[in-house]
């Protein structure tokens, strides 16, 4: 590998590192996503620093070609995190869901004293969403 | 939690954009059950049906956004458990269903827990032809099999049901496409609730049009046969206790 290249790699390591600590501090990010995230790009930077480590996981796992071998990590750690981060919105999804349901209820229990408030209400709501 | 309806029935109806309709479906509702409280459950709706339903008489919640029937739906299940209801039965705010069937559909309940008001079951001269109707033959078909009793209208909307099937909906209503009709019917049999079927007459919509056309139907059965895949590959506790 060229020096160019390399540091090139461990730049731009820094700079996922950099920008995930940043994200944690503005509270961007949280809990166990920030944790992988920290952690992945950690790890780019140590390959990037010793690329001597990727080709000998490489040898030892049999793969020939050791980029292969990186890219091959790399897209099932994205699969991995895509299905946690669907099934996160899924489980948001029904929680919104229960939610509205039970403000639903108690609106009802309130009453309707406030009703032309409570629709205006329902209007801002709705137009805070994203138009169908 | 509230006593107010105990021993009673509730009768829910999901409502999206009815304005027009929800007055005349509430006034024919307390004409043919006048001892049955109503509860309309406005989905979100853009136009005045919160404040029509009301001023008919009902009793309404409001959802802060479309959630679909499902959503509808169980907001009115957790209402009626929480409330101690006896009975809920599910009439549709567009005037589709009749109510005058809905004593038939209570009567029902005093052998099963789920009573699924049929088009096809030999009242009424609700017609469907061509590709649509093929597609709701087979699925009434798979139903009838999957249920081990006959169905011959899954996908209908208008029903009643018991203690049991209040417990039960009250947690789990699908709110997905056709989870509200088909899924529904699975939970119920994996819950080991018992369903059963009411011939009704249909009458055409006062106002709107049918959610899917004919030229699409075999896509809707496709769908429909996903729905319940899933609704049998799902895990559904079973709450099904005698006591409600």
């Amino acid at each position: 590998m060229n020096g160019d290249a390399y540091w090139l790699g461990v730049a731009s390591g820094f700079v996922v590192v950099g920008v995930v600590i940043e994200m944690v501090r503005r509270r961007y990010l949280r809990g166990r996503f920030a944790l992988v995230w920290i952690l992945l790009g950690v790890g780019a930077i140590l390959l990037a620093l010793f690329p001597r480590l990727l080709e000998r996981a490489a040898t030892a796992l049999g793969v020939t070609v050791p980029l292969n071998l990186l890219l091959f990590l790399g897209s099932i750690a994205m699969l991995i995190m895509i299905m946690q981060l669907s099934a996160e919105a899924g489980r948001l999804r029904e929680r919104t869901r229960v939610l509205a349901e039970e403000v639903a209820l108690l609106r009802t229990l309130v009453g309707s004293a406030d009703e032309p408030r409570a629709r205006s209400i329902a209007a801002e709501d709705r137009d805070q969403d994203s138009p169908r | 939690m509230g006593t107010r309806g105990r021993g009673k029935v509730l009768v829910v109806v999901p409502a999206y954009n009815e304005a027009e309709a929800i007055a005349g479906v509430v006034a024919s509702v307390t004409r043919a059950v006048p001892t049955a409280d109503i509860l309309v459950v406005d989905d979100g709706s853009c136009d005045a049906t919160s404040a029509v339903a009301r001023a008919a008489g009902a009793r309404v919640a409001t959802l802060p956004f479309n959630l679909g029937v499902g959503g509808a739906m169980r907001t009115g299940f957790r209402h009626a458990k929480r409330e101690g209801y006896s009975a809920v039965v599910q009439v549709d705010g567009d005037g589709q269903h009749d109510p005058a069937f809905i004593p038939q559909l209570l009567a029902a309940l005093e052998h099963h827990d789920v009573a699924v008001g049929a088009r096809f079951a030999g009242t009424g001269d609700y017609v469907v032809r061509g590709p649509r109707r093929w597609a709701m033959r087979g699925l009434a078909s798979g139903m009838s099999a999957l249920m081990t009793t006959r169905l011959d209208d899954a996908t209908s909307g208008f029903r009643a049901c018991g203690p049991r099937a209040i417990s039960v909906y009250a947690q789990h209503y699908p709110a997905e496409y056709l989870g509200d009709t088909l899924e529904t019917l699975v939970i119920a049999r994996k819950s080991g609730l018992t369903v059963t079927q009411v011939p009704v007459a249909m009458r055409h919509r006062n106002t709107g049009r049918p959610s899917h056309g004919s030229a699409r139907s075999s896509v809707e059965l496709l769908r429909a046969g996903c729905v319940v895949m899933l609704g049998l590959v799902r895990e559904w506790p079973v709450i099904a206790d005698s006591s409600p």
